[in-house]
């Protein structure tokens, strides 16, 4: 499945700025939560397992962004937009329910933990993917 | 783990990082030059690693155990990585990637050095 014609072989220029951070995201989401369910899964099954779920999506969102075609174009939107719902809601719910989530997510208090970068990353995608479909 | 050597490393990180801002900002491209001071700052990185590594091996146990040693593992691909993904495209903005990976070696060198204060 390739792109329309005219379309760039590969993500260019701010857009491989963006895999960047998603892929450091990535890893960052990923291992936390190998750790988290490695070591102790039972102190807070739910964090532990929202943190997998949003490793998994970011790695998803990396690749979707840094492969091109139709296909993985729709993927990138989906991570990118399930991750702004995903940021928000579990910011709100963890600033209004702390004890449902006692040890901390990447996603929590609206990604605090990682200077609001979570919060900031999927607004920067969703803009990034927008521009470049207009683009075409 | 030695602060100082982390405190060095990072700033040399640091520099880094504000290097390849002004490269993006005065519209030029990645040359050779920021290859060898990538190549420094690996260098300091892999440095640290070792330490971290030696540290573990004669016994020092950090609480977070599991976290540092994954930290440890990823600290050394940041840059390559990096700089595989900044050279691959010569489009100009394509550098912000080498901030993005230089910043993401400072906070992960920070953590490591938070890692290794608390010990079981």
């Amino acid at each position: 499945m390739s792109g329309p014609a005219g379309a760039p072989p590969r993500t260019m220029g701010l857009g491989r700025a963006l895999v960047a951070l998603y892929a450091v995201f990535a890893v960052a989401a990923v291992s936390r939560a190998g750790v988290q369910i490695a070591t102790d899964f039972e102190a807070a099954p739910l964090a532990y397992l929202l943190s997998a779920f949003s490793g998994v999506v970011y790695v998803l969102a990396t690749l979707g962004l840094a492969r091109t075609g139709a296909r993985w174009r729709r993927v990138a939107w989906a991570a990118c937009s399930v991750e702004l719902v995903g940021v928000i809601t579990v910011g709100f719910l963890s600033l209004a329910d702390p004890q449902a989530f006692p040890d901390s997510t990447v996603w929590s208090g609206f990604g605090s933990g990682y200077v609001y970068v979570p919060l900031v990353l999927p607004v920067l995608g969703l803009v990034y993917l927008r521009r470049e479909s207009r683009r075409r | 783990m030695s602060g100082t050597l982390v405190a060095v490393v990072c700033v040399l990180a640091l520099v880094m990082t504000v290097w390849a801002v002004a490269t993006v900002a005065l519209d030029k491209r990645v040359q050779l030059p920021h290859l060898v001071g990538l190549a420094v700052v690996e260098l300091g990185v892999l440095a640290l690693v070792g330490a971290g590594v030696a540290a573990l091996v004669s016994g020092t146990r950090p609480a977070e155990l599991a976290t540092a040693i994954a930290y440890l593992v990823v600290a050394p691909f940041l840059l390559p990585a990096a700089t595989f993904w900044t050279i691959a495209d010569r489009s100009r903005p394509s550098t912000l990637v080498l901030v993005v990976g230089c910043f993401a070696v400072v906070v992960v060198l920070y953590r490591v050095y938070l890692l290794f204060q608390v010990t079981a």
